[in-house]
């Protein structure tokens, strides 16, 4: 360890000593008084700071890499993902008081404020298939006037429009709610869900203008934004502590409505600056990935859109695609765009189309589709380990096969409802 | 504190450990974090997951005078404040109002583990003497957790049993599910419902094959489950606050994604179970050889302060590396490796041969 290296530490050791002898030879206690457990409690806290005691493991790799001590497959060439976006940081809050902010956006999270009950309305609403016009048409009822016109209203056009049969809510729709509810400082991964899954009949179109694609690929920038700062507060949290429930103390009667706060670690709006300038969009980010290479003959101008970044695409690149990236082809591009996906097939993209996460499952041949649609009939009749692990390797692609199956009573349809959970939200 | 606190608050768990050792090293012992006591084993159902085989009442359960003076003032003796009341089910317990009234008076914070199904009958008691936090079992979607729990109304009756604990001011209500291979691929499904409910949070455990559990060994989750389990959790904490309880293990610097503070074992260190009968164990076991006496024979704060040891030693084997949950260790589940990682990293990577596929579907 390189701390034993340093003249500051043999000096605070050598201080130590001597006080320590001193007590002794005035037949004093040395350590085991009334300061023993402070005592004890520093030397913790200086043994674990500096690495001894409890060895901190490393986090886990990156999700493409292999992880040593597992069971490998095959052993042959991994892919190893070539294609990279940068982690700009986030400034949140510019102008603003960071406390309150941070304040109002953990109130959200927590308890049963206005936010929590409109989520909760809303995926009980999405759980149960049916017609829910009359739940829909009340679902900005319960809330304040005030909430109504801040995000209330617009998000209560947006699922709508989502859960209506046949209805879809436009760009537009889809970017109101999202700024309407962060600009109350609604922090939320449900509400990353939730756009994502509302924008699904409009990612899935093959070939949108390329106006769209911009609109759509800017859409999912300002989510993975969001998630990043969801990610942030999670990692900011597991650092100062958790966030606590202030019960209604009072001995007075509680008055109505719901009393109970949360209260902010005093440090937290710091730290959470600090994850703001390195945190990822978690689980957005790092599952449902699919690496894929792109082949030979790659067409000029072909593109993948991440996060507000764009980076053309050559022949070799090997990319893991996200639910939230997209990828575009020119119109006038004189090929189709193929990337390969070892140990399933092809997707191929034709001038003018645009891949997302909802339209993925188009580009594949017939056999990565038949090898799909046999995973999901194993895994729905017997709820087949090996082939809902294969569906889960391949859900970038296999999700649709898959929603398409949940519709079944079968055995099997549990594992398959956890695989869509794990791909929507 | 600046620098210490933020250290401090990063490594609190790794940092209680090493503390734990080293107050043992001086002869001293901490006072345990929080008590678990089963008050009774009587319970009418019989979950097959069940940790402490619950059932009928035992016929020397500790009566209201020695829960009293062995184990109420015995925490306030050294000098813990929090105690958790389970079972069995705490709320067939007939002194339970008597007990927890006596809880209030010597300064006590206390919390319970119930299957719910009694809480609106204690309304009253519960407004008088709110419990800090309360944990109430949902073991599946509807249909599931009542077959699980061989009572059709179970679930209904535990999802009022968490509006009834909110509406009298409970802080922190969670619901707490036993993952098991049968439930485990219903977890999301169990989404709607959690979300839906007044809970604050989501607690998943592991099955452990402790008492009736050990009966029923093949409830423990396949691999696949245990992964999917973790994956879900991983996306459900963005927006709920669900965690993988200590049953799980630790995820490593990746803990993070599960849980609110680092895992810790806290058998036997910062924590221990009384049953209902009055043995002290680290942990919910039924295992007589785990004992570290009875409360009948010998003071609890006694019992804690020498028993236990191996708990407080560096490099126990019983506790693996201090990374694992110390009932899996002990009935040879060692769980983490297979459920934490992401997909791809659990999968291993993509590579260039095929994998094992079913027969390909002919097309006309």
């Amino acid at each position: 360890m390189s701390v034993l290296r340093s003249w500051w530490f043999w000096t605070a050791a050598g201080l130590l000593a001597v006080v320590l002898l001193w007590r002794l030879r005035r037949g004093e206690r040395v350590v085991a008084g009334r300061w023993s457990r402070r005592t004890a409690r520093l030397a913790a806290v200086l043994i674990v700071a500096f690495g001894g005691g409890c060895q901190e493991s490393e986090a886990s790799p990156p999700p493409d890499a292999t992880p040593s001590g597992l069971p490998q497959p095959t052993p042959s060439a991994p892919l190893t993902e070539t294609v990279r976006t940068t982690l700009a940081p986030i400034s949140l809050f510019d102008g603003v008081d960071a406390r309150d902010a941070v304040r109002r956006t953990l109130s959200h999270r927590y308890g049963q404020s206005p936010w929590r009950r409109f989520v909760r309305a809303v995926v009980g609403l999405e759980a149960t298939p049916g017609d829910h016009s009359t739940e829909l048409k009340a679902l900005s009822e319960p809330a304040p006037h005030a909430l109504r016109e801040r995000w209330v209203e617009p998000m209560s056009t947006l699922v709508r429009a989502h859960l209506t049969a046949g209805g879809s809510p436009t760009l537009s729709e889809l970017t109101t709610a999202l700024r309407a509810a962060e600009r109350d400082w609604i922090r939320d991964g449900w509400l990353v869900g939730l756009v994502f899954r509302a924008s699904s009949e409009l990612a899935a179109r093959p070939t949108p203008s390329t106006t769209d694609a911009r609109a759509l690929a800017g859409l999912y920038a300002e989510l993975e934004r969001h998630a990043r700062v969801v990610h942030a507060i999670e990692r900011t949290t597991f650092e100062a502590g958790p966030v606590r429930f202030r019960p209604w103390m009072s001995k007075a009667m509680r008055p109505g409505g719901d009393r109970v706060e949360v209260e902010v670690p005093d440090d937290f709006a710091k730290l959470l600056r600090r994850e703001l300038k390195t945190a990822d969009a978690g689980a957005w980010a790092r599952e449902v990935r699919w690496l894929v290479e792109v082949a030979a003959d790659a067409p000029e101008g072909a593109t993948l859109h991440r996060g507000g970044q764009t980076v053309p695409l050559k022949s070799g690149d090997v990319v893991a695609l996200r639910r939230l990236d997209l990828i575009t082809v020119p119109e006038a591009a004189e090929r189709p765009l193929v990337l390969d996906r070892p140990g399933l097939g092809h997707a191929r993209l034709a001038p003018g189309a645009t891949l997302t996460a909802w339209n993925a499952h188009r580009t594949l041949d017939e056999r990565a589709r038949d090898r799909i649609e046999g995973w999901v009939n194993s895994a729905s009749k017997s709820g087949d380990q090996a082939a809902l692990e294969h569906l889960q390797r391949e859900l970038y692609v296999a999700h649709h096969a898959i929603s398409a199956a949940r519709g079944t009573a079968t055995k099997g349809k549990p594992g398959l409802d956890m695989l869509w959970a794990m791909f929507s939200q | 504190m600046g620098i210490l606190h933020r250290v401090y608050a990063r490594h609190a768990a790794a940092i209680w450990e090493v503390e734990t050792r080293l107050l043992h090293r001086l002869g001293r012992v901490r006072a345990p974090v929080a008590v678990q006591w089963l008050v009774t084993a009587a319970c009418e159902l019989t979950c097959p997951h069940c940790y402490s085989r619950a059932g009928r009442r035992g016929a020397d359960e500790l009566t209201t005078a020695e829960a009293k003076a062995r184990v109420i003032d015995e925490l306030v003796a050294l000098g813990c404040e929090d105690i958790v009341l389970a079972g069995g089910e705490l709320f067939l317990r007939k002194d339970l109002p008597e007990l927890i009234a006596y809880l209030s008076d010597r300064g006590i914070r206390w919390a319970l583990h119930s299957h719910g199904r009694l809480v609106p009958r204690f309304r009253e008691l519960l407004a008088r003497h709110t419990p800090v936090m309360a944990a109430i079992s949902v073991d599946g979607p509807e249909a599931l957790h009542d077959g699980f729990r061989g009572r059709a109304g179970s679930f209904r009756e535990a999802l009022r049993a968490i509006e009834v604990l909110k509406e009298v001011g409970c802080p922190e209500v969670i619901v707490g599910t036993t993952v098991t291979r049968a439930n485990a691929d219903h977890v999301a499904a169990m989404l709607p419902d959690v979300l839906g409910s007044a809970a604050d949070g989501w607690g998943l455990h592991l099955f452990a094959p402790e008492g009736r559990g050990a009966e029923h060994r093949a409830l423990f989750p396949t691999d696949g489950q245990l992964a999917r389990v973790a994956a879900f959790a991983r996306r459900a904490r963005a927006f709920t606050r669900v965690e993988l309880d200590n049953e799980w293990g630790s995820a490593g610097a990746d803990d993070a994604h599960y849980r609110d503070t680092p895992f810790l074992c806290g058998a036997g260190r910062i924590t221990c179970v009384v049953g209902p009968t009055g043995e002290v164990m680290p942990c919910t076991t039924t295992d007589p050889a785990e004992s570290a006496g009875n409360v009948r024979e010998h003071r609890l704060s006694d019992l804690w302060r020498r028993g236990f040891e191996k708990f407080r030693q560096p490099g126990d084997a019983s506790c693996a590396d201090g990374r694992e949950c110390w009932l899996q260790s002990r009935n040879g589940n060692a769980c983490r490796h297979k459920a934490f990682g992401t997909a791809e990293t659990r999968l291993g990577p993509i590579v260039t041969s095929p994998p094992r596929t079913p027969e390909p579907r002919r097309t006309a």
